[in-house]
């Protein structure tokens, strides 16, 4: 299937600029990692939902945004009448060297660098622009390519924050992030997402930013704000709990494989291997073998203790192909 | 999955959607479409840099025997079987055989 297919009625109609009908003229202004980020030409029914859910981190909207998404209507017809949403669903995304295109249920976007990044987005969804998901998928895909302009990098991750020091516990669906995470808020841990935190450099150094996006777990009352990281761990079901150390190529590979969004895009590679890279500088990485019981911070205290060792000690350029 | 039999005068050429980086001694290697990342060892790395001077089996063959300090004979046993498992995880593909 071609770009679109699945959720588009004409696919070749995809808007080429960002241009069309706004809702409204009510804009949001959402501040955490790599923003502040507006939404601008929401209706007064998007801009209501939109503030409801990202609460406290919306800001006036005279501050100056990092990012505009600026919101147009579509008609309804233009989409696919799609009438069982599953729970969990991967849009269509389609690349280009200066732009990337969106096609989803009920939605379709566009981010272009011009050479700063501009994004649209085309909704016949008013009142359930945000319960729906649009909102947020599309708002991920912002973040994910903000956050590797800046260095940092978006993490299909538990963040889990204990005694000042930060782990991240990488994995995809199923890998135990959301039962790690249970047990940890059971231990008495502060858990700043079950599935995507932010991770990134920071004038205190590499840090660990809280998203306001989560998994089962919903959101957590962790503070918003960065944490310092102290190591990375690829999260993999075990019968019993063990640690081991990444090489360089495994953690570089861990971390490419749960870095959503961007490490789909082919023009945008050779970036997010070389924030890797220099992310993994400075963070020791490893394989958990995690048994589904809360006994992995033993293993983790055990192992962890004196090893600050970068899990990618190289400092020059690698050979790429 | 079933893959062409290899012989001296096969011709193989990386996946098109195939990128590698060399990292220590081993490479990361991306499989854009199928959006897998895999890792594989020093040889496999070489592997991936030599296809597009030494394309046969043949050729590969003779220029890793000029890297490595192991038998021909070694080589010619082990390096057809580690191309069988690239070609099964899409990493290489048969140009022609």
């Amino acid at each position: 299937m071609s770009f679109g297919d699945r959720f588009l009625e004409n696919p070749a109609l995809f808007p080429a600029r960002h241009s069309g009908e706004p809702w409204g003229d009510r804009t949001v202004v959402i501040n955490f990692a790599g923003g502040p980020y507006a939404f601008t030409q929401l209706s007064a029914v998007q801009a209501a939902a939109a503030r409801d859910r990202f609460g406290d981190l919306c800001r006036l909207p005279a501050e100056q945004p990092a990012v505009t998404a600026r919101v147009f209507r579509a008609p309804a017809e233009d989409f696919r009448a799609i009438t069982e949403i599953p729970w969990e669903y991967t849009f269509d995304m389609d690349y280009a060297p200066a732009w990337v295109r969106l096609a989803g249920l009920k939605f379709m976007a566009r981010l272009d660098w011009a050479p700063e990044l501009r994004v649209a987005l085309w909704t016949p969804e008013d009142a359930t622009l945000v319960s729906h998901g649009a909102f947020e998928n599309l708002f991920r895909v912002i973040v994910a390519y903000r956050l590797l302009e800046q260095g940092g990098v978006l993490l299909h991750s538990a963040g889990v924050a204990r005694a000042g020091e930060t782990y991240l516990f990488c994995g995809r669906s199923g890998a135990g992030k959301s039962t790690l995470s249970r047990l940890s808020l059971a231990a008495g841990h502060t858990v700043l997402s079950d599935d995507i935190n932010a991770l990134g450099p920071t004038d205190a150094g590499i840090m660990v930013e809280k998203l306001p996006f989560a998994g089962d777990l919903g959101q957590t009352a962790a503070p918003s704000g960065s944490y310092p990281v102290r190591a990375i761990c690829r999260l993999e079901k075990g019968s019993e709990h063990a640690l081991q150390r990444l090489s360089p190529a495994q953690a570089v590979a861990a971390l490419l494989a749960c870095s959503p969004f961007v490490n789909q895009n082919p023009y945008r590679r050779d970036a997010l291997l070389h924030t890797l890279t220099t992310l993994l500088g400075t963070i020791p990485a490893y394989t958990l073998k995690f048994a589904l019981n809360a006994q992995f911070w033993d293993v983790l205290n055990n192992r962890c203790a004196n090893d600050h060792t970068p899990a990618y000690p190289f400092d020059g350029a690698e050979k790429k192909s | 999955m079933t893959t062409p039999l290899l012989t001296p005068s096969t011709v193989l050429r990386k996946s098109l959607d195939v990128r590698h980086r060399q990292i220590g001694d081993e490479a990361v290697v991306i499989r854009q479409t199928a959006g897998e990342v895999l890792v594989v060892n020093d040889v496999g790395g070489a592997v991936l840099d030599l296809l597009d001077q030494a394309p046969t089996v043949q050729a590969l063959l003779d220029r890793l025997a000029g890297q490595y300090d192991v038998a021909r004979s070694v080589l010619e046993q082990d390096i057809p079987i580690y191309l069988q498992e690239l070609l099964d995880a899409g990493v290489i593909e048969v140009q022609s055989s």
